[in-house]
């Protein structure tokens, strides 16, 4: 038997090989858990990895009983539940909870015949732009050992870029997919919100989440998307996107393809503040785009500078509602309940549990929203974002907005940056289409030295394959897809 | 000092009758499952779960509203009010309130009471639909001698409707005939049954004179809320009298020592950041819904009394008995199908019949008896086939165990002794073993009465009475004047 | 800022070391007047978008389904006596009633 070496190989590529044919999955197993045992004390993309033993047996057997995905891992964040494995949120409060429940989209993925691999690491509670928030310690950039891979899905796409995973589920609030996905030279999907269920997505602010992909490219996007798209009944936001064959479209597309005409229309305001050399490697890849065919357009919306503080407001709002539950003797830290007032055990598991800048965003949250506070800061937030997609949606039906994914270069770990104003600034780009509830991707634009810098590209709401498919487009014009960084 | 009491309700509905609970799959009756055996992730709180809810619940306070003339609002809105306490597994409770983005299903409306001065109309000032928390129980019985709690989450996620009053009633009395009547009405929509366990609750909210608003909390019986009102105005009252200043506070009632005591519980000054929930966008209310909605309304009870008193010439209050209980008042119409004198039935029904259920915790559920049994135990009686003693010793048979009373009268010879000469012979032998009766008789007709139940104990209860006792004021010759029974 | 550290605690149910508080305290400042650029966007006639799902939430049949074991209950809680689960007690705490 030939033995094929499919690390790097994207999804698509490996299905081909692996389909009935259980020996080469083992093997692509085995070279997978390889690599983990080599990379991951430095990488630390994983909370938790399932003992190898299982995951193949599991995987041979989703092979032979011929399920679509065919024993294909996947490696999710650690915010989503998985029945039986340890789910943490990278926090010591959840670090021995152990869910008796599958996310929807995590039970369909096994349906079809996908195998979870491990869990990934993130900020706590997805709260942040790095990954170093984790109680668990931070994930190093596969790119560049003494960065930050970013965040909150730092751990994902550090498994997906050093080809420990060859896909991971992630989550993007404000931006958590992209993000880290940019900083790999990753393919990062947030879909419309909606699109993908909640259900066992641990909540961090309900109106903005959504369950994310990265991936090798956008190919993979779109062929596990239609395992994993339809309503839930479990969710109640949860929306219909019919998607099937559309992963097809994705594959043929090549130099050749007549790419649908679009028009690419860029937003002055979230390209303020952006550092020149993003900035040059952004506009090159845009360059790339507009000599294919694509036209490109800036325009002004001034209300885009308060698409940030009033995402934040949000977020924080929600996100102190959503961590109320957390202290409650049932499940995560617990303390010897015996004799303890209520109010002093709540306190004291919470104030143990919780890293500070999960405490900061709860206290701050509930402030916002106590009386007196939620008409000065929540409802005016929830007015910008009205402003904001009245002035943006009628952009998205003619063309698709771009921007860099994020306006600077991957901080190097511990450059902590001390002010919170700053480390929040490097969400400009990327809370918009959460506030919105467009889907948006990142592709890899270019790299400035060794570092990668992603491509932003925000859709129509529902308008999610036809995203895809200039995402795909632009992958094959700009020419950067499955990358792969020295180790 | 006169004293004018100003009271307002809020009653909390569960609506045991749904299959589900609020926001999951869970079934809504917990009542026989041993604890924490009927929970799911959402009930729980675990993280990552979200509510879904429950179409028919929805259905149902619309309904609600509807028979109360309430002004329903265009949208569903669901929020998240927060505190921290142990029964709250998510730290927010899933409930309705009034404010900016936020409305309760329907505002508004009212309910006819019979005041302590007449007639009397109740304001609504708002419905809501919400979720109960899990239950608190403590292991020494009391939550101050208690070291720990022990939470149950079998509750946790039960739809609740609630209904909150202005603050239009007067005294316990009538807040009681309120209560009384709202349940009435749950019942006939088939939102709750108000006997079982748990199934209301009613915090009090009650002001003497204009002074300070204390509250009591979690009454659970009607009679209680009666007690409870009587006596904190009692309470306020003397503290009033004696100088003293009523304190805004919150109690809770005791029903063992009869009294109201502050709570020690968690009631410090509550913010509960009230704000739309994002995880449950507001749902539509169509006019098309909430107007098919009101064709399929089940008949009201009033409106049923009234039918009742008009089609069959019941008196108000044996109506109004028979449709306390709207598996009481099918149970009426089902045997008049059957046995047409509709006072007999509703007599037996709301005299003997409801006796034997109150007397056995007042759930319909025991009630194995059905239209034909109740209707051919009339009949019986009123062929002479069975004395009234007879009939009233078997009717329990009857409702507990469903028995056919014809199958009893047979198997055990219950049938009435009409033979003369046998009772003759019956009153002969009783005249003869009690010559002091008998002479007391004589001088007192009604002590004849003694005989009588002679007679009666040893035919078993198996002859009229009546005949009994003409019989034997013949043997002593006494007159048939004098007064009986 | 017009609130206290404490009360911020108090709802959030956390309670923060000297350290913490006073690094808190600054960061809490910063960013409320970054929250307070809000305040220069003109919305006179706007009405807050509270979800941006405009069809409103999936409501579900009044039907019933199964649900979680105990067994997952007590190998999960700290204590569980008789199938119910041990909590603290419920009276309000002693240094909290001496804040009223």
């Amino acid at each position: 038997m030939r033995s094929v070496n499919l690390i790097n190989r994207p999804i698509h590529e490996v299905l081909e090989y692996i389909r009935g044919s259980p020996e080469l999955l083992i093997e692509y197993l085995y070279r997978l858990y390889e690599r983990i045992e080599r990379y991951e004390k430095i990488l630390r993309g994983f909370i938790t990895i399932r003992p190898s033993e299982e995951v193949i047996r599991e995987a041979v057997e989703a092979n032979r009983e011929g399920k679509a995905l065919a024993g294909i891992p996947i490696a999710v964040k650690d915010n989503i539940s998985t029945a039986g494995l340890r789910t943490t949120c990278g926090s010591a409060i959840l670090k021995d909870y152990i869910p008796p429940y599958d996310a929807t989209v995590v039970e369909r993925l096994k349906r079809a015949g996908s195998v979870v691999i491990g869990k990934t690491n993130m900020d706590e509670f997805a709260m942040g732009s790095t990954t170093e928030t984790s109680f668990f310690g931070p994930s190093r950039n596969p790119w560049d050992l003494s960065r930050v891979p970013g965040g909150s899905s730092g751990g994902s796409a550090v498994a997906v870029s050093a080809y420990l995973s060859p896909a991971s589920l992630g989550s993007d609030t404000g931006g958590s997919v992209r993000n880290p996905a940019a900083y790999t030279a990753t393919f990062g999907y947030k879909p419309t919100y909606g699109v993908l269920s909640r259900y066992g997505l641990i909540a961090y602010a309900s109106s903005l989440d959504q369950i994310g992909l990265i991936t090798r490219d956008s190919v993979d996007a779109a062929l596990l998307l239609e395992y994993i798209v339809g309503e839930d009944p479990m969710d109640p936001t949860s929306l219909d996107l019919k998607v099937s064959g559309f992963y097809r479209t994705a594959l043929n597309m090549g130099e050749k393809t007549d790419f649908p005409n679009a028009s690419l229309i860029a937003i002055k305001e979230m390209w303020e503040g952006v550092e020149e050399d993003i900035y040059k490697v952004v506009m090159s890849a845009i360059d790339k785009l507009v000599s294919s065919g694509f036209s490109y357009d800036e325009v002004s919306v001034p209300e885009i500078r308060y698409a940030l503080p009033a995402y934040y407001v949000l977020a924080f709002a929600e996100a102190s509602s959503n961590l109320a539950r957390y202290g409650i003797p049932i499940y995560g830290l617990k303390e010897d309940p015996m004799n303890l007032p209520w109010d002093e055990y709540y306190s004291k598991v919470r104030s143990i549990g919780f890293g500070r800048e999960v405490k900061r965003r709860i206290m701050l949250g509930s402030y916002i929203l106590s009386a007196g506070y939620y008409e000065q800061y929540y409802l005016k937030a929830l007015k910008v974002r009205r402003v904001l997609r009245d002035k943006l949606l009628p952009f998205l039906r003619r063309g698709y907005i771009v921007s860099p994914t994020m306006p600077v270069k991957p901080p190097r770990l511990g450059e902590a940056i001390e002010d919170p104003i700053k480390l929040y600034a490097m969400d400009i780009e990327t809370v918009v289409p959460n506030l919105i509830g467009s889907p948006a991707i990142s592709v890899v634009a270019g790299f400035t030295g060794s570092l990668p810098v992603g491509l932003q590209i925000i859709g129509p709401p529902m308008g999610d394959k036809d995203l895809i498919l200039i995402g795909r487009a632009a992958e094959i014009i700009v020419g950067y897809y499955n990358m792969s960084p020295q180790i | 000092m006169k004293l004018k009491a100003v009271i307002g309700l809020e009653i909390h509905i569960q609506v045991n009758r749904a299959k589900s609970k609020m926001f999951c799959g869970c079934p809504a009756n917990y009542r026989d499952a041993p604890p924490n055996t009927n929970i799911c992730p959402v009930c729980l709180g675990l993280p990552g779960s979200l509510p879904v809810p429950n179409k028919e619940v929805i259905r149902k306070a619309v309904m609600l509203s509807l028979a109360l003339g309430s002004r329903l609002n265009n949208h569903v809105v669901f929020v998240r009010k927060h505190y921290f306490y142990p029964d709250l597994p998510k730290g927010y409770q899933i409930s309705q309130h009034r404010g900016p983005g936020m409305a309760p299903i329907a505002v508004g409306g009212s309910l006819e009471i019979e005041g302590d001065l007449g007639a009397k109309i109740v304001r609504i000032r708002r419905i809501g639909v919400e979720e109960d928390p899990a239950r608190i129980t403590y292991p020494y019985g009391d939550p101050v001698k208690s070291p720990y709690s022990l939470i149950d989450y079998n509750r946790s996620g039960v739809p609740l409707i609630e209904v909150v009053t202005e603050p239009d009633l007067s005294s316990g009395k009538e807040a009681r005939s309120f209560v009384e009547k709202l349940l009435t009405l749950v019942d006939h929509l088939g939102i709750c049954d108000p006997d079982l366990e748990g199934a209301f609750r009613v915090d009090v909210n009650i002001s003497i004179n204009g002074g300070e608003r204390v509250e009591i909390k979690n009454i659970g019986s009607i009679r209680d809320i009666e007690k409870a009102i009587n006596y904190e105005v009692i309470r306020q009252s003397a503290l009033l009298m004696g100088g003293g200043v009523v304190k805004r506070e919150t109690r809770h009632w005791d029903p063992i020592k009869g009294v109201t005591i502050v709570s020690r519980h968690k009631e410090f000054e509550e913010e509960y950041r009230y704000f739309p929930d994002p995880d449950l966008p507001a749902t539509p209310l169509s006019k098309e819904m909430i107007e098919e909605i009101r064709i399929s309304m089940p008949e009201l009870p009033w409106h049923r009394a009234e039918r009742y008193v008009k089609s069959y010439g019941l008196s108000q209050y044996t109506a109004k008995v028979l449709v306390s209980r709207k598996v009481l008042s099918e149970f009426f119409e089902e045997t008049i199908k059957i046995y047409s004198d509709a006072s007999k039935v509703a007599d037996l029904l709301i005299n003997d019949f409801l006796g034997i259920v109150n007397s056995r915790g007042r759930s319909f559920n025991i009630v194995k008896a059905r239209p034909q049994h109740i209707a051919k135990l009339l009949t019986m009686l009123d062929r002479g086939i069975i004395s009234i003693k007879i009939a009233k010793m078997i009717l329990e048979r009857v409702v507990i165990n469903g028995e056919d009373p014809e199958e009893i009268v047979m198997r055990e010879g219950l049938i009435v002794i009409s033979d003369e000469a046998e009772l003759e012979a019956l009153a002969e032998r009783v005249i003869r073993e009690n010559p002091k009766a008998v002479e007391d008789a004589k001088k007192n007709p009604k002590a004849i009465n003694y005989l009588v139940g002679q007679v009666m104990k040893l035919t078993r209860g198996k002859a009229d009475p009546q005949k009994i006792s003409y019989i034997i004021r013949k043997k002593l010759g006494i007159s048939a004047n004098s007064s009986l029974e | 800022m017009d609130i206290t550290i404490e009360r911020l605690e108090r709802l959030a149910m956390l309670r923060l070391g000297g350290d913490e508080r006073n690094a808190l305290a600054k960061d809490i400042a910063k960013i409320l007047d970054f929250f307070r650029q809000l305040d220069e966007v003109e919305l006179e006639n706007v009405e807050p978008l509270f979800h941006v799902i405009e069809k409103g939430a999936t409501v579900r049949e009044d039907m019933t389904r199964s649900g979680i074991s105990r067994e997952w209950v007590e190998g999960s809680a700290y204590r569980v006596v008789d199938g119910y689960i041990v909590g603290p007690r419920t009276i309000v705490g002693e240094e909290r009633e001496s804040h009223q």
